[in-house]
């Protein structure tokens, strides 16, 4: 199902047919997007389905860490899980092609948003995939993603190499 | 969360769980990465959560590094939170080796003759790995416990056994 909800940036988006058919929640971005949502599929996130029960819900939840785009991409996945008929093995298979096409900025934010709203089977599934893009990675490359700068002299990292120098065997070169 | 001005990727919390998931070969290039990596590497509550992750891929990992199959002079001892105690044979010189980080410590000779009967153990409370053996004066039958912490200067102290006197 995620290949054919994109808009024209390539982000999955939630079909406006289901959107009028299921309409019993709004959830709402950062940034001012509003994304209708059954509540089925709204109360497998734990933190909005206790925003449900505590009735806070006049209607329309704002969800201020998220933004659109990641709330797009969360509600394509929890649609997809609170889908009738829905087998194990058709979310599984979802669930790879959903993630599949996602750089790890985007990975990193959906993996946020998860933690936030409490999908935990979105955010373990969202860690895991970082997890594997990451094992076989450099130092060098470790740092660019995630934007860290080292604090380490030129000695000291220089000294932790020497001291575990097997572990940089077997590294992937930084192209990608 | 996509501002184009954001310092960092990840929240501290959430680097925690991925690094927890990471084999420890990744862990130990990414100690490299920043001070802040290494420490919670080397935190002992994070040491903690990623043995438990662990313990699944436990069998895997140590296939090209069997835990029981030491090399050729070690016998294996005992085992505690994935470090091993091993002793040379024919001799009294006991060792511990973490198979993960391929780290190697040896231990103060015990003064008595210790045949297989030490034991290694972890106390959570304080975070220290203890050796263990009991003792026994020949003559007299009197005997009780040598202990030794690990860590710097580690000797080994003796704890009476008094019901056996």
């Amino acid at each position: 199902m995620a290949p054919k909800n994109k808009n024209p940036n390539g982000e999955n988006v939630v079909p406006e047919v289901q959107q009028k058919k299921t309409q019993a929640l709004i959830l709402k971005s950062s940034d001012g997007e509003e994304f209708s949502i059954s509540k089925s599929a709204a109360g497998l996130s734990v933190a909005i389905k206790n925003m449900m029960e505590d009735d806070c819900a006049g209607g329309v939840i704002p969800l201020p860490l998220v933004d659109g785009g990641t709330l797009a991409r969360v509600i394509t996945y929890l649609n997809k899980h609170a889908e009738d008929g829905a087998s194990d093995e058709d979310k599984r298979k979802f669930d790879e092609e959903f993630l599949s096409g996602m750089e790890v900025d985007v990975l990193c934010d959906v993996a946020l948003a998860g933690n936030y709203l409490d999908i935990r089977g979105l955010f373990h599934d969202v860690c895991q995939r970082i997890v594997n893009g990451m094992k076989n990675k450099s130092v060098e490359w470790v740092r660019k993603t995630f934007r860290i700068e080292s604090d380490f002299t030129a000695e000291e990292e220089e000294q932790i190499k020497k001291e575990y120098a097997w572990a940089w065997e077997g590294v992937d070169s930084d192209a990608d | 969360m996509s501002s184009s001005v954001r310092q960092l990727l990840l929240p501290h919390e959430l680097v925690f769980e991925i690094l927890s998931w990471l084999p420890v070969s990744s862990l130990l290039r990414f100690k490299c990465v920043s001070k802040r990596w290494s420490s919670t590497i080397q935190d002992p509550a994070f040491v903690d959560v990623h043995m438990k992750r662990a313990i699944g891929s436990w069998v895997f990992r140590t296939t090209s590094d069997d835990p029981y199959e030491s090399s050729a002079e070690q016998i294996y001892i005992s085992r505690c939170r994935g470090l091993i105690l091993e002793k040379r044979k024919g001799a009294q010189k006991f060792r511990l080796r973490n198979p993960s980080t391929r780290e190697i410590l040896h231990v103060p000779a015990p003064d008595e003759n210790v045949l297989c009967c030490m034991r290694l153990c972890y106390i959570t409370c304080t975070n220290e790995f203890k050796l263990v053996y009991p003792y026994t004066n020949g003559a007299d039958e009197n005997g009780g416990f040598k202990i030794l912490t690990i860590g710097p200067n580690a000797t080994w102290r003796m704890i009476e056994f008094p019901f056996l006197s």
